[in-house]
Parts: structure tokens; C-alpha cells; sequence
């Protein structure tokens, strides 16, 4: 009789690729129906929307696995050239419907139909088809279509609020809510607002659709690493960063531990840290490189948050971190090698906590003992002022995202005419352009406080804002 | 910290309460081979001989190989031998008289100098029966002060030794003891695997009237009966390059009862027992055979394979084995196994970078760099390929079924050029 | 026509060499930015390949880099005054990417591995086919990137004081199109690496 032969061993686990990822889909089951429960069902509930509107974002997440599927066949079949068979069979084992399942949860609830549609092509195509398919790409696909929507069409993907929320809440998520307090702020003020921490737990927050129950996040890791399906250093070193950093920041600012607490149950951390930074084609391999990518995340994510004025960072920083995953792995190499030096890598990455952290609590102090005198005087500066009859011309110069430098020309105590000399610094000034906000508020320059910012260039708006705010009080002044 | 994998067990099919004898057979093919070196033939064609007379030599280290039966020689042969290649073989037709060069039985088999215990290995042509076929007085030949039996047994299917353990407590004890005294080593542990009762029980009969002599559980995982890992669990020490660096020998339990064997007669060991085992065959089982018989006349006898399905014949385990096209293979002092089981049809993905490669491996070396690395020889030198033992646990783990062993033995063979 | 289309596209410096990308990702927000910088390029590199062929003969192996270095910056200066004499505006738009020409691989490769070699006038024809080769690629580059970034064609604008004329094309303004993300340098890498993938897909790649 003839017999078989091939190289050894003859044996092999019962785990496959498929199998992980089928309980990677698992996991995210309870979140996806969290999130038609909260956004649809809730949503029809309380307030008075259609029902079409209510099942807009489980249209949302149909649409973005579909296209994710669609997309893949497509490129499958005709830029691959593959036959329609063969096709199928490979986007069965590159696991198509990740990418767009991911993006889907990322995005606020009102995102257009349209743009979870180009996201997820974008997530397909550009995130991991054209790196060559499953297992080869750089970038976590879900996220380079997030990234890639959020720049390009910030202004239209829509408030995180639903219908019924915008009714009882200020109008932010509780990050966007706290970086309008300038990072302090009360019990009351930060979490209170949105009801209290159990709200924060189940997710009955605004939010992204997959983000907010950090209940449910918390189940589907424990059963992630139950079955071994993904890395566990990543999420724990992460968030556990996360947490003793903004524990010692709330020290620092002499607020309690609840601080820390309400860092890690908002925004989306701990959906950013078990779904996204675990992406096994996309983090490191060897377990130092993980543990220390996972430092990295956390402390990349609270500079993030405190010190730009991006209130989330979550993103943001894992999208940079698997740019040095191989720098990770190198790290992780060396290191196992040479074990006896990981004291180096232990010292620096807690110099960079401490540097960081004491940063981090010093911005927040010199900015609420701005906002304890007037805080117009330290955004908006007069340069020069003319003065002729009744005409008066200001140079102002403003704090925005950059510096805005506009002369102001007043005419009996009412601002005539803004014109702008430099607003290089800002990124969004065509959205600023294209709703003709200055116009808009110099017509109600008496009303300034009521003006709404335009969505997607909040700073820039404000900046203006500042101007004729300043502008007004100087010209009271020199009434009085 | 020992890595490795968890196996199913599957010893239970082919453990049975007795073996089954098939140690006369009509022609012997000695393999004229020794720790992969090849040997050369000392006798012609037409020569008598009689058990335990020099057939062949390895010629570096004088070492003889020795005829396992008395008869005739009919010449040499090729045929296939344990690691899937065709090997010279002394063919020798068999007498069935069982003659010995010299009759003799020595009562206290204590009673050696530690010189003329060596000596007698190597004039018995003892070999380690654990696979590596590796000269035993070799491992004597320093000073020593701990042994270790090697009762570990990782590969799933294979329960010769844990048979040979059951029959033969009481004659490997006795073999222990004499070579501790001989030896003058102070202590003796016989590791075994932690859920193999048998092995166990068996000890436990006699094991009171040896004071020295301690039974050692270790973890149950493969590979477990690596020599590095029982040192390391037993006296959680490491070594360099060989065992008696640091006063230790590590012997299989077969090579235990084959030196018990060389004390008692003064003669070489004829036989051993082979598992025949695995889901692709109707009789599993333990059988007792001569060295040099042809694998393939026993299992005709013994049972049938199940051809329904395509099927792999394995020297050895799963995991370690060679897969060999036929079953024409002839059974050497360090072949332990013969397994059949269906083929699975694996399909191979990308690597999905999931690291488990790396959480396996016994020598704590990375596969999947290795194998990401195998043109660049300079990044190679730096992952050091050559430390690998070609267990197989990264192969077996790979959740994309990446042949990732055979990478690295590429991978060590290119370093090694350099 | 088939000799056209292998000139312009599977030898262009850009696309197929890759050479010469700073400026390319750097001016190319409107089309007039761009060919405007093409031609900049072209006469600079005309002019240093005649330059370079000339004096070859007198010029040492060793010290030939800082030679021709100087003669390209020589170019460079003169050409950086006339525009900021002539047309303020470009030399604005064009920041440090003017002076930046010193040191384009295209201009330095050109005068080292032919214009020092050959004959002056094989080195005026090559300066001419790399020249325009650059120049048609920074021109469909820009042209790209700002209809899709800004949603205009500018054809005359900046350089409307020496031709007395402004002209720019509005093609669409949606809220899809035009994308903000195509003026950036990060969307720049993404077309340009789109364009070059495309063009490599029509020339047959390189196996």
C-alpha cells in the first residue's frame, strides 16, 4: 500500500485562522445589538422621529458590511481577475466583513448612508486590498476608513447624539464635554450631567454606535481571552496606563479617583482597546514588543486627549502606533535576548508617564487660572488700535487652533467690517468660508453668545467668536 | 518557564495488558547506520554468525554494531530506514537456533568497575533507545553524580516504554541500582509524566527497597521528553551543550533495560517493543520485535489499514516522526512507533501575525521572524535558527497551518554554511 | 503616437523613476502651481544640460557635484529674482520649493550621468524629454489634485500679471466633492501613489 507523504508534524491544532475570527464576530455580536437597541429602538421610544430614521443606524451597519463584502468581490473578480468561484472562496478566508463591521461601530449615529459607504470601500480597497489582502496590511483597515471620512467630511458625520438626547443633554459627548470645561471640573459637572457611572457602564451615553456600553465590552474580552483569540497584553496594558495616568493627573488637580474612572468608561478606550489595538495583523508579535505597545497606546491617547483639542485620541493613536509595530517587534527581539536590560525600557517609558503626566496636570491648572480672571484677555490681544472720529480699527490677533490676525473696523461702537490677514494656522477655514460665519456674526454681534459654532471647525468659529466678544467689551469700556 | 503545547491523548488505543510477540523472524536487514553516520560492513557474503557477533563498524569511534540473531549472512541491502532514506542493511538469514558467541549469566550485576562498565557498552553496541541513537558509553565516560530516567513519553500515540515499564519494573530497577553503584552516583530520579499511571504503579511495587531512587512526576505537555526540559523540571538546572557538564545522564527507560541486559549476559539487546498504533489501522498494539525485521511482514500479520481513507505511515509519533511512502521499513534499536492515520487536508493562509508561534517554542526562538527572514542569512544569525530541536509544536499551533518547522530547518541549514 | 505615449509615460521621470517627488507633492495644489514649476524645471534643465556638456571637458571627476551644484543654484537664483520681480505672487506660492530645485534629482541626475558625458546638443534633447516628461507629470498631477481638492481648474491666475488674463475653470461644489483631504500632503501621497499605481497597470508593471 501507498502512503501519504509530507513534512512534519502530522498532527496539527484544531484552532484555524477562520475560527479566531468567527469568535472575533462573536464577541462583537452583543455590541452590534446594543447598538440597534440603543440607537434604533430607544431612539423610536423617546422621541419623534420616523421610522426610517430610527433604523438609520442598522442601515448604517448593513450597509458597511455589505459594502465590505461588495467591494472585496469586486476587486477579487475583476482587478485580481479571478472567476466568480474562486473569488468567493478567497473573501471567505480574508474575512471581508471585519473592516466594515469595525468602521460601522466607530461612526457617530447619524452618519450618512453614503459616507459608511465610501468609508468602508475606502477600509476595503485602499486599507487592505491594495496592501495585498488579508494579513498584509499596515494599518488597521476599520480605522484608515474612519480616519479617511473623518478628514475629509468632518463637517457631515453628524452628531453623536440621538433624537431623544439632544432633548435632555448639553449637546456633547462627555469628552467633548469635559474638554469645553478645560479638563476640570466637578462630580456634577463631568459625569453628572450624564446621569452616573452605571449609565456610563451599560451605555445609555452618547457616543459612537459600538462604543458606549462598556458593560458588554467587558464581557466580550473576557470571553476573547478565554478562548485565546487575541492578544491580552495590548487591551490591559493599555487601559491599565490609562487608568494610573489619569488617576495621578486627578491626584495632581485634586479631584478623586472617579476622575480616572470616568477617563477610561468614556469615549471609546475600551472599544478602541479590545476590538481595534488587538487587531492581530496589526500589532506586535513578540509579548515584550505587546506589553510596551500597549504602554504606548495609553500614554499616546491621554497626551492626545488633554493636550490637543481633539477630545477622543483613541483613534487617532493606535492608527499611529501600528506605524512602529515592526519597531515594536524589533524592541521585542532584542529585549528577549537581552532580558536582563529591560530595566532601560522600564525607566524610560516611566519617565515619559511622569513627564507626560506633570505636563498634562500643569496645562490644566495654568488653564482654569485663566478662566479665573477674564479669560477673553489671554485668547483675543488688541495689537493696535486707530482711532479717527467716529471710526475706530482694531489689529486683533486670536487664539483658535492657531493664531488668527484680523483687523476689526468699528464705526459708532457697532463692528462694520472683519477682515481677516492671516488664518494660515487654521485647517478648517474653508468650512468657515463657505458658511460666511463672519458675516453671520457681525450681523449678530449683539447676540454673539447665541451664534453656534459651525460643526467640524468648533476652535476656529470660537476664535472669531473671541473677536467680536473682545471687541464689543473694549469699545464698552472706552463708552464708560 | 517550560513552553509547550497540549496534545490529545490518545495512548489508551494501542495500551494493552499484553504485547504481542513477534520476535523470530525468518530474515533480519541490520541497519549499518549509527546517530545518522553511516557504518561499514565487517562480514561477507556466506558467513556464518551468531547473536551478538560484529557485523558492522562505525568507524570514527570504534563503535561495532552487533548481529541481533544467529545464521547466515546473505549480503547487503538497501532498505528503508527509520528517517524515510534507503539505508545499507547486512541482510542475515535467521537460524532460529538463538546461538551466542559465549553463554554466561553474572549473578551480581554490581559487581563492574566503572571502567569495565563502559567498556562493556561499548562492546555491546548500547545505544540511547529514545530516538537519538546516540553511543551510551559516551555519556559515562565523566564523573556523575545524578541520573535521570527518562520515562517521558510526549508524543501522543507511542506506549512502548510505559509497556516495556508495566513488564519490567522490578529488571529496571535492578539495573538503576547497579549502575548507581558502579557509577558511584548519589541519586536517581525517574521522570515520568504526571497522568501516566501506569508507569507509576509499576515503579511503586518495588520502588521501597531502593532508597536513592525517586519518582518524579512532570508536567504533562510536549515536548516534555526533550533531555533539556526533564533536567530542567527535575533539578531546574540548564546545561550547554551535553548533560554531563553538570554531573548528570540522561537515559531512556529502554536504554535502562538494554543496559540491564549488557550486566546480566554480557551480551547486546536483540529486541524491542514497537507500538503499532493510530486510527488508520484495525489492530493497535504493542508488539515485541527483533531488531532488523521488516516492519511490513508484521503488519500484514497483525491487522489491516483502514484504506477508505488516504492514509500516513509515520516512524515514529505524530509529531516527531517522518512520513514514509511505504511500510517496508526495518525496525532499528531506536525506532519507538509505527503510526497510521488519516490524512488531513490542512489549508495554508497568511499569517495573521497572531504570535502563538512564538508562545510554543521549547527554545524560546521565533518561527515566524525566521520565516519572514529566510532570504537575509546576516537577520537569520540574529534569530538564531540553530538552537531549534525540530519538535514541531509551532507547526502544530499555527492557526493558518504555516509549515513553519521546515522553515527553520531551512533556515538552520543556511546558517550552519556560514 | 505610440513613441509620444512611450516618452511621456514609461520613461518619466516621475512616474516610472519616481525622481524629482518633493516638489511634485510639495507646489501641486492648483494646476497653475503646477506646470509653472514644470516649466521652471524644464529651462533650468535645459540650460544646466548645456552648461554641464560645455564645460565638461574641464571639469574633474572629483570635483564635479560642487561644480555643477553651483551652476544649478547659479540657474536657480536667477530664475527665483526674475519671478520675484515679475510675478510676486508664484514666488510666494512657491516658498522654499524655488531654491529646493538646487538639489531636484532630475536637474543633478540629468547633468551627471549624460550632460557630462555627451555632446552639447544629445544633452539639450535629453534635458528636453526629461523636462517635459517632469513637466507632464507635475501638470496631470496638479490637475488631478486640485479639481478633486479644490474643485476649480486655475489656469491663469497668480502669473495673470504677465499675461493680463485670469482664468480658472469651476468644475463642481457639492458637499462629496470637492475633498479637502486631496490638498493635504497626505492625501497628495495617496494620489500620487494611486497615479503612479494606474500608470504602471497600463505600462504592464515591471515583470
Amino acid at each position: 500500500m501507498k502512503f501519504k507523504v509530507e513534512n512534519g508534524p502530522h498532527v496539527k491544532s484544531e484552532e484555524t485562522t477562520s475560527k479566531i475570527m468567527t469568535r472575533f464576530l462573536i464577541s462583537l455580536t452583543p455590541i452590534v445589538c446594543f447598538a440597534i437597541f440603543k440607537n434604533c429602538l430607544l431612539n423610536y421610544y423617546y422621541s419623534s422621529v420616523t421610522f426610517i430614521e430610527a433604523i438609520h443606524p442598522m442601515l448604517m451597519i448593513i450597509s458597511a458590511v455589505l459594502t465590505s463584502f461588495i467591494s472585496e468581490l469586486l476587486y477579487f473578480k475583476f482587478i485580481l481577475k479571478d472567476t466568480w468561484e474562486n473569488s468567493f472562496y478567497e473573501i471567505n478566508r480574508s474575512f471581508t466583513i471585519i473592516p466594515g463591521l469595525l468602521l460601522a461601530l466607530v461612526l457617530p449615529p447619524n452618519t450618512p448612508i453614503w459616507l459608511v459607504i465610501f468609508g468602508a470601500f475606502i477600509s476595503n480597497i485602499l486599507g487592505k486590498m491594495l496592501f495585498g489582502g488579508f494579513g498584509q496590511n499596515i494599518f488597521n483597515p476599520a480605522l484608515l476608513g474612519y480616519l479617511f471620512i473623518s478628514v475629509s467630511y468632518s463637517s457631515l458625520m453628524g452628531s453623536p447624539l440621538n433624537a431623544y438626547e439632544i432633548d435632555t443633554l448639553a449637546g456633547a459627548t462627555p469628552l467633548s464635554n469635559l474638554s469645553n470645561l478645560n479638563y476640570y471640573g466637578t462630580y456634577e459637572e463631568v459625569v453628572g450631567s450624564f446621569g452616573t457611572f452605571l449609565n456610563f457602564f451599560v451605555g445609555t451615553i452618547p457616543g459612537t454606535l459600538g462604543e458606549t456600553s462598556k458593560m458588554l465590552i467587558i464581557i466580550s474580552f473576557i470571553y476573547l481571552i478565554a478562548t485565546k483569540t487575541i492578544k491580552w497584553r495590548i487591551p490591559v496594558m493599555y487601559i491599565l496606563t490609562a487608568f494610573i495616568m489619569t488617576l495621578i493627573i486627578g491626584h495632581n488637580i485634586e479631584l478623586g479617583i472617579w476622575y480616572a474612572l470616568f477617563s477610561i468608561l468614556s469615549g471609546g478606550l475600551l472599544f478602541g482597546a479590545v476590538f481595534m489595538a488587538t487587531d492581530p495583523v496589526t500589532s506586535p508579535i513578540t509579548p515584550i514588543g505587546q506589553t510596551f505597545y500597549g504602554i504606548s497606546l495609553g500614554i499616546l491617547t491621554i497626551v492626545l486627549r488633554f493636550l490637543t483639542p481633539y477630545p477622543e485620541g483613541v483613534m487617532t493613536s493606535i492608527l499611529f502606533m501600528n506605524m512602529l509595530v515592526p519597531l515594536f517587534d524589533k524592541i521585542g527581539l532584542y529585549f528577549k535576548e537581552n532580558i536582563k536590560k529591560i530595566w532601560i525600557l522600564i525607566i524610560l517609558f516611566i519617565a515619559l508617564i511622569i513627564l507626560s503626566v506633570t505636563t498634562i496636570s500643569n496645562n490644566i491648572k495654568n488653564l482654569n487660572n485663566e478662566n479665573a480672571s477674564n479669560p477673553l484677555d489671554n485668547k483675543v490681544k488688541i495689537v493696535k488700535k486707530e482711532k479717527k472720529d467716529n471710526e475706530t480699527i482694531y489689529s486683533v490677533t486670536s487664539k483658535a487652533w492657531g493664531i488668527i490676525k484680523a483687523d476689526v473696523k468699528v464705526v459708532d461702537g457697532k463692528i462694520e467690517n472683519i477682515s481677516i490677514t492671516d488664518s494660515s494656522g487654521e485647517t478648517q477655514w474653508n468650512e468657515i468660508e463657505k458658511n460666511d460665519y463672519i458675516n453671520k456674526i457681525i450681523e449678530r454681534q449683539d447676540d454673539i453668545d447665541n451664534v453656534d459654532a459651525i460643526s467640524g471647525s468648533t476652535y476656529t468659529s470660537d476664535g472669531l467668536k473671541n473677536i467680536v466678544k473682545k471687541i464689543i467689551e473694549s469699545e464698552l469700556e472706552d463708552e464708560g | 518557564m517550560l513552553r509547550g503545547i497540549k496534545l490529545d491523548e490518545k495512548k489508551s488505543m494501542s495500551f494493552k495488558d499484553e504485547i504481542v510477540d513477534f520476535s523470530v523472524p525468518n530474515r533480519v536487514y541490520v541497519p549499518l547506520i549509527n546517530a545518522n553516520i553511516e557504518c561499514e560492513c565487517t562480514v561477507k557474503k556466506g558467513r556464518k554468525v551468531r547473536k551478538g557477533s560484529i557485523i558492522g563498524i562505525r568507524k570514527d569511534i570504534d563503535f561495532p554494531i552487533l548481529s541481533p540473531v544467529s545464521g547466515t549472512v546473505l549480503g547487503t541491502k538497501k532498505c528503508m530506514y527509520l528517517n524515510g532514506k534507503e539505508v545499507e542493511c547486512v541482510v542475515i538469514v535467521n537460524d532460529k537456533n538463538e546461538k551466542v558467541i559465549k553463554k554466561k549469566l553474572v549473578k551480581d550485576i554490581t559487581s563492574y568497575t566503572k571502567d569495565e562498565f563502559v567498556e562493556l557498552l561499548k562492546k555491546c553496541s548500547v545505544t540511547g533507545m529514545g530516538g537519538g541513537d546516540f553511543p551510551t558509553y559516551l555519556k559515562y565516560q565523566k564523573k556523575l553524580d545524578i541520573l535521570i530516567v527518562n520515562a517521558v513519553e510526549c508524543e501522543p500515540y507511542i506506549t512502548a516504554d510505559a509497556m516495556l515499564v508495566k513488564l519490567k519494573s522490578e529488571a529496571i530497577l535492578e539495573s538503576i541500582n547497579a549502575i548507581m553503584k558502579i557509577n558511584k552516583i548519589k541519586k536517581c530520579f525517574i521522570a515520568y509524566e504526571k497522568n501516566n499511571k501506569i508507569i507509576e504503579d509499576s515503579f511503586l511495587e518495588y520502588i521501597d527497597n531502593y532508597k536513592n531512587i525517586v519518582l518524579y512526576p512532570v508536567k504533562d505537555m510536549y515536548p516534555m521528553g526533550w533531555g533539556r526540559y526533564v533536567v530542567k523540571s527535575v533539578l531546574g538546572l540548564e546545561y550547554d551543550k551535553y548533560p554531563s557538564e553538570i554531573g548528570v545522564v540522561v537515559n531512556n527507560v529502554s536504554t535502562i533495560f538494554a543496559i540491564y541486559k549488557v550486566l546480566k549476559f554480557q551480551r547486546n539487546i536483540t529486541k524491542r517493543i514497537i507500538t503499532i498504533t493510530g486510527e488508520g489501522f484495525t489492530e493497535p498494539v504493542n508488539v515485541l520485535v527483533k531488531i532488523g525485521t521488516n516492519m511490513s511482514t508484521i503488519i500484514k500479520k497483525l491487522g489491516k489499514y483502514k484504506e477508505e481513507e488516504e492514509l500516513k505511515l509515520i516512524a515514529g509519533g505524530p509529531m516527531m516522526g517522518v512520513s514514509l511512502p511505504s511500510d517496508n521499513v526495518v525496525v532499528s534499536s531506536n525506532l519507538g512507533a509505527i503510526t497510521i492515520i488519516p490524512d488531513t487536508f490542512d489549508e495554508i493562509n497568511d499569517c495573521m501575525s497572531c504570535g502563538r508561534c512564538l508562545n510554543v517554542c521549547p527554545v524560546n526562538i521565533c518561527p515566524i521572524f525566521i520565516l519572514n527572514n529566510i532570504k537575509d542569512v546576516e537577520k537569520l544569525k540574529k534569530l538564531h535558527p540553530e538552537k531549534c530541536i525540530e519538535c514541531g509544536a509551532c507547526s502544530y499551533i499555527c492557526p493558518s497551518k504555516i509549515g513553519l518547522r521546515d522553515a527553520v530547518k531551512i533556515a538552520k541549514k543556511k546558517v550552519d554554511k556560514k | 503616437m505610440r513613441k509620444i505615449y512611450d516618452f511621456l509615460f514609461k520613461e518619466n521621470p516621475v512616474f516610472v523613476l519616481v525622481l524629482g517627488l518633493c516638489s511634485v507633492l510639495a507646489v501641486t495644489t492648483t494646476f497653475e502651481k503646477s506646470y509653472t514649476m514644470g516649466i521652471v524645471v524644464l529651462i533650468i534643465l535645459v540650460l544646466s544640460n548645456t552648461i554641464v556638456s560645455l564645460i565638461r571637458k574641464f571639469v574633474n571627476t572629483e570635483i564635479r557635484i560642487p561644480v555643477y551644484i553651483i551652476i544649478i543654484s547659479t540657474l536657480v537664483t536667477i530664475i527665483e529674482i526674475l519671478l520675484n520681480k515679475y510675478s510676486k505672487p508664484l514666488y510666494d506660492a512657491f516658498g522654499i520649493y524655488l531654491p529646493l530645485i538646487v538639489v531636484n534629482c532630475i536637474i543633478l541626475g540629468r547633468a551627471l550621468s549624460f550632460a557630462s558625458k555627451n555632446k552639447v546638443l544629445p544633452s539639450i534633447k535629453d534635458a528636453f524629454k526629461s523636462g517635459i516628461g517632469y513637466l507632464v507629470a507635475i501638470s496631470l498631477f496638479g490637475l488631478f489634485r486640485e479639481v478633486l481638492g479644490s474643485g476649480k481648474i486655475t489656469i491663469m491666475n497668480d502669473i495673470s500679471i504677465l499675461t493680463g488674463y485670469r482664468f480658472i475653470i469651476d468644475v463642481f461644489n457639492n458637499e462629496v466633492l470637492p475633498n479637502k483631504l486631496f490638498l493635504s500632503s497626505g492625501g497628495a501621497f495617496i494620489l500620487l501613489g494611486l497615479l503612479i499605481g494606474v500608470i504602471n497597470a497600463f505600462n504592464g508593471g515591471d515583470e
